[in-house]
């Protein structure tokens, strides 16, 4: 009964990830004709850009990777009970980290260099994601409060020590980036002469061992039953601190080597100038209803609209449409929650399975 | 007197491609039978942000519509689409120009890829043979905007708010410099950077701190950053200037702008697209100040009058002679020697006009 249960439940998760991206792209084109656009000819670049050539699917899965990534990190918080707007901070100290370990030049061969320099990116995000995780446990204190104000630290701190500390570190003030990284450190390229690097393959490689981890192990019981209810969690002899701690390390990880592939794969080094991926990435674990395997499919989602959303702009309407696509999303899946969350609502929608239930 | 100068450079460039142009003939003889595409891919501040991607932009629809050329924008939402974008133009275009300092790794790993097409850098400099960039010499603009704030200014104390520190901002900011203390020896120059391009409200804040403390002229080379400044002058009210960097900015102001240090992206933009289409186009890279049509500093306030405006004139002049060489870093200030209003080298007229 409870796997009949499950796999219902799984069922009207997708069915609603795909009716809000329905709605969004609805929206979307009324929002291009009422602006006096083509939606037709707009969608059909936007598929263009995203899906047709070589070319445009390395983009999307450029695109895609960190999104995958820093979605797994938010997934992963949101499972053990925390709303993690800190993504974007974990995401930025795991690509900066990364590329000073690449920009430092220490003159190893590539096998050990590119794993050094992912590996910085990990312990930087790790740490970032650490200290709310911390605070949270010993202190209470509300991980939205302390992950936005460690975002703001984040890029302050890098803006600094990128403009002001090249006495002391790899970085190029006059690029407001970190010096280049090595060509030994770079993530190798996939697919030349496209600049698909390994981050696609390492996004779906960490998606599948989170899914093991949450699902196959004892350690990712504790944290969902975490999320679920603290109390109950306690009561069934689970160490709430602990658990949430070290989600919030492993969430951090997986954000800062999403940073990482950017500066390792895509850049070539850090930009002091943050690109908001943090950000995305609640939506993308949002719509893959925070699940591993789920967030694999919205980040491609998510990094197909933002690999065809410039050609969008060959169809004459502007970037920001894809944005406003990617908002419509988020408020569809938000009001789809909102019916599935209140009973009363939900039984006005739909009579029939309230009768039925109440039959039951 | 700034347009005056503009057929100069034209043959300037001209010049330089009758030389080196040669061995492309073959080539650019086709592309300069028909119309030609541009396509330009701004940086994330994009079109709108009253500074130099609207210059840029300006510069294409002018050759749209004097040259008769398909002129197309692809705006960046982020970093990681500059080589995208440019990619983009370079399959679908003639020529691709990148606009700013932040796409010189892009432009440079693209233009590699496509040997056969053509770009245009601006602010920045890829050295390649498809590759022309546009730099400016914004100390000289910038010496006019500290000569007029130290002449202007009443206090005695004058400011500085930049975006961030990278070269074409340090350029304006010891240029400005410069001229104020040629004007002024003892004139006290606060200088702020908001770390920022992109935020007005931190434009204003570090404005209005200096107006506080006794400043009552303030240049403001920040990108849509210097957008705050002129906030803060409206609040102060009478008395309270601001000089805007890259392009007029009257609109957000009008009694407000002292003038406007004007950089000649449009122009540099135009004759990019214009060399593409006539098949002159040859990589290298130009250099523009005063003497060639790319800076100057103009719209200035009505209520100046000519005694203010015959120094700068005389400044201008000499700048473009060369008689005067505003410093372009900190050493070179260090060691610049100060020219006073009595003392300007005369220089004889340029016989362009």
């Amino acid at each position: 009964m409870t796997r009949l249960k499950l796999s219902s439940s799984t069922l009207i998760n997708i069915g609603g990830s795909i009716i809000a991206v329905t709605i969004a792209l609805l929206l979307g084109a009324v929002v291009m004709r009422l602006s006096g656009a083509d939606p037709w000819a707009a969608y059909k670049a936007l598929w263009n850009g995203a899906f047709v050539g070589k070319r445009s699917i390395a983009e999307t899965l450029i695109y895609s990777a960190p999104l995958i990534l820093a979605g797994l990190g938010f997934a992963l918080s949101m499972r053990a009970g925390l709303f993690n707007i800190g993504i974007e901070g974990q995401l930025i100290v795991g690509g900066f980290m990364a590329a000073l370990v690449g920009a430092w030049d220490l003159g190893l061969p590539s096998v050990l260099y590119v794993p050094l320099a992912l590996f910085a990116g990990a312990v930087g995000g790790a740490f970032w994601g650490f200290i709310p995780g911390y605070l949270k446990a010993k202190a209470g204190a509300h991980e939205v409060i302390t992950t936005i104000m460690l975002n703001y630290l984040a890029m302050r701190l890098i803006t600094y020590l990128v403009l002001r500390r090249d006495d002391i570190l790899p970085v190029d003030p006059t690029f407001v980036a970190t010096k280049k990284v090595v060509p030994e450190a770079r993530l190798p390229l996939l697919m030349p002469p496209t600049r698909l690097h390994l981050g696609i393959v390492i996004a779906i490689a960490a998606a599948i061992i989170l899914w093991y981890i949450l699902f196959k192990t004892r350690f990712g019981f504790n944290v969902r039953a975490v999320g679920l209810s603290q109390g109950a969690s306690a009561y069934g002899g689970i160490n709430w601190g602990r658990t949430v701690v070290i989600a919030m390390i492993i969430a951090g990880a997986l954000a800062g080597l999403a940073g990482a592939g950017e500066s390792l794969g895509l850049h070539g080094r850090h930009w002091s100038a943050a690109p908001g991926y943090g950000f995305t990435a609640i939506a993308v674990g949002l719509v893959g209803r925070n699940h591993p395997i789920g967030v694999i499919f919205s980040g491609l989602l998510f990094g197909a609209l933002n690999a065809g959303g410039p050609a969008m702009q060959s169809a004459d309407v502007s970037k920001e449409i894809v944005q406003l696509i990617q908002g419509f999303i988020i408020l569809a899946i938000a009001a789809l929650e909102v019916v599935n969350r209140f009973p009363a609502i939900r039984s006005r929608f739909s009579r029939r399975s309230a009768a039925s239930k109440a039959g039951a | 007197m700034l347009t005056s100068r503009l057929n100069r450079r034209q043959l300037v460039i001209a010049g330089g491609a009758a030389v080196a142009a040669t061995p492309l003939l073959s080539r650019l003889s086709v592309s300069a039978q028909d119309s030609i595409t541009v396509t330009m891919v701004t940086d994330t501040a994009g079109i709108g942000d009253q500074s130099f991607n609207d210059m840029a932009n300006a510069g294409g629809l002018r050759a749209q519509d004097e040259l008769g050329i398909t002129f197309n924008v692809l705006e960046s939402q982020t970093a990681a689409d500059y080589v995208r974008n440019l990619t983009d133009a370079a399959e679908s275009s003639d020529m691709s120009i990148g606009v700013g300092f932040l796409l010189t790794d892009a432009l440079a790993e693209v233009a590699a890829q496509y040997p056969d097409g053509k770009f245009a850098l601006i602010d920045s400099v890829v050295e390649a043979d498809n590759v022309v960039n546009f730099l400016f010499r914004e100390q000289e603009g910038a010496f006019l905007a500290g000569a007029i704030a130290a002449l202007v200014s009443k206090t005695g104390q004058i400011g500085f708010v930049g975006g961030i520190r990278i070269p074409p901002v340090m350029r304006y900011e010891v240029g400005y410099v410069a001229g104020a203390k040629s004007v002024n020896p003892d004139i006290q120059i606060a200088i702020a950077y908001a770390d920022d391009f992109e935020n007005p409200d931190k434009g204003k804040e570090l404005t209005l701190a200096q107006y506080n403390n006794g400043a009552d002229v303030v240049h403001a080379a920040a990108g849509r950053t210097g957008v705050g400044a002129f906030d803060a002058a409206l609040e102060k009210g009478e008395g309270f200037w601001v000089i805007a960097a890259d392009k007029d900015q009257a609109h957000l102001g009008p009694d407000a702008q002292l003038a406007a240090v004007i950089k000649g992206i449009d122009t540099a933009v135009f004759d990019g697209i214009k060399s593409a289409q006539d098949g002159t186009f040859v990589g290298g890279i130009h250099n523009l100040g005063i003497a060639d049509d790319g800076m100057g500093l103009g719209a200035i306030h009505a209520s100046i009058g000519a005694d203010v405006t015959d120094v700068i004139d005389a400044y201008s002049a000499a700048i473009a002679g060369g008689a005067i060489v505003p410093p372009v870093d900190d050493d070179t200030l260090a060691a610049f020697e100060l020219v006073s209003p009595d003392a300007i080298p005369a220089v004889e007229a340029t016989p362009a006009s």
